[in-house]
């Protein structure tokens, strides 16, 4: 049953950061870098249809997803899946989720009606998107971390899951937006792509910021003993997703640093849609690590005295 | 191809799940105290656990030598704590049995004993 609950974990995490990702990409990155090109242009109708598809997918996938893992969080406990879902923090985070879902749908399927002044849904659509996201910081550890210090951890895992998908989850909206007609720009359209591309480097290090502090508080929370890192399984499965990070931080600032200032070339555009596709597989990983760290014992709950 | 990833992708996740203990909630502090002898019998087991527990899922269970139970059935939990009044206690060897559900979702179970002899 652990597997399963390990499998749905990750397919979990995953897609719901591709749905946060993508409707607070459209929301900070797409909407201003094309606002001045029309609702008409073909650039803006193919970023919708993007978006669409990101949360068409990522919310069927979510939706199965958290089921399974619900089922799968039943059968460890022994309960009747509707009594854990009424009678438990978990469940009822579950049926807040759900609403969170419908309302993230609606709003990118109102993005269809005719327009009147300005996407009104594209706001309100990420909003209910980070909180599809943040809100899993109710079915993990942080959730039951007792006291104020339970308080500040669920705060700090809310700040940690909104950053992690407002970056992984924009790389293939923002892979996507480069990779359409590489080769030959007209003039806005190519200013379209560099002012997304630096507003998503400016959000990027904002979430990378975030993660480093929040995952340093959460560390310090769950780990405490920095010498158990090495010992225990939960220690060394955290070092590896600090190296994957460390990594994907790397090419971000390669991409930055020397891909960025050279956009006006198609070698450089597609060398950048390329890396957002290596941190994307990167960022996967992360998560998948992620979905086993969350059902073992970490660092500061063994070893425990019974009295 | 497409089988072929997935199928590394999941054997990944077995692999880093092999082991995997699921148990959260461990026992942190308990009165009485694990394996103590108290010379006055207590009115109450009190258990504190590294986690907050979900009340409808927690269980606690306190018998004497001969099985039979000395609890007052219902715990009162509250945040990680969890109590349960006692009838009173002649002097004898007492199991304390407590199943929990913590608000991660994860079960976990122990037992201890205490003496009361006066």
């Amino acid at each position: 049953m652990i597997d399963l609950l390990i499998v749905a974990r990750a397919l979990h995490f995953a897609s719901t950061a591709t749905v946060g990702g993508a409707v607070l990409f459209q929301w900070m990155v797409a909407e201003p870098a094309f606002r001045n090109l029309g609702v008409e242009s073909a650039s803006v109708r193919a970023q919708h249809r993007d978006t669409e598809l990101f949360v068409w997918l990522g919310l069927a996938f979510a939706v199965v997803s958290g089921a399974f893992w619900l089922v799968a969080v039943a059968t460890n406990i022994g309960g009747e899946v509707s009594l854990v879902l009424i009678a438990t923090g978990f469940g009822r985070v579950w049926i807040v989720r759900l609403a969170l879902t419908a309302l993230v749908l609606l709003c990118v399927m109102a993005q269809r009606l005719p327009q009147t002044g300005g996407n009104w849904s594209v706001a309100p659509g990420a909003i209910a998107g980070a909180c599809l996201m943040g809100s899993l910081a109710w079915s993990g550890h942080a959730a039951g971390t007792p006291g104020i210090v339970g308080d500040v951890h669920r705060l700090a895992d809310v700040l940690h899951l909104v950053a992690a998908a407002a970056w992984l989850g924009g790389l293939l909206p923002l892979w996507l937006l480069l990779r359409r007609n590489i080769e030959n720009d007209d003039g806005p359209a190519m200013l379209a792509k560099a002012v997304a591309t630096r507003r998503f480097s400016a959000l990027g290090i904002i979430a990378v910021g975030t993660l480093l502090a929040t995952g340093s508080m959460n560390s310090w929370i769950l780990v405490g003993d920095p010498k158990a890192l090495l010992e225990m399984r939960y220690g060394q499965l955290l070092l590896l997703k600090v190296m994957l990070f460390v990594t994907m931080v790397a090419i971000a600032t390669y991409n930055r640093a020397s891909l960025t200032p050279r956009l006006a070339e198609a070698v450089a555009r597609r060398q950048l849609a390329r890396n957002a596709l290596a941190e994307t597989g990167l960022g996967f990983a992360i998560l998948m690590i992620v979905s086993v760290l969350g059902v073992l014992p970490p660092v500061s709950h063994i070893g425990m005295p019974g009295h | 191809m497409h089988r072929t990833w997935l199928g590394a992708v999941v054997a990944a996740l077995l692999l880093l799940g092999n082991g995997a203990a699921s148990a959260h909630a461990f026992l942190d502090r308990a009165e009485p105290r694990v394996g103590s002898i108290v010379a006055v019998a207590p009115r109450e087991v009190a258990l504190s656990f590294t986690e907050n527990l979900e009340p409808t899922f927690s269980t606690i269970e306190v018998t004497d030598s001969a099985g039979r139970r000395v609890d007052g059935g219902k715990p009162s939990i509250a945040g990680n704590k969890m109590r349960v009044p006692l009838q009173d206690l002649p002097a004898g060897t007492y199991q304390v049995k407590w199943h929990v559900l913590s608000v991660d979702t994860h079960v976990s179970e122990g037992s201890f004993s205490f003496q009361v002899r006066p």
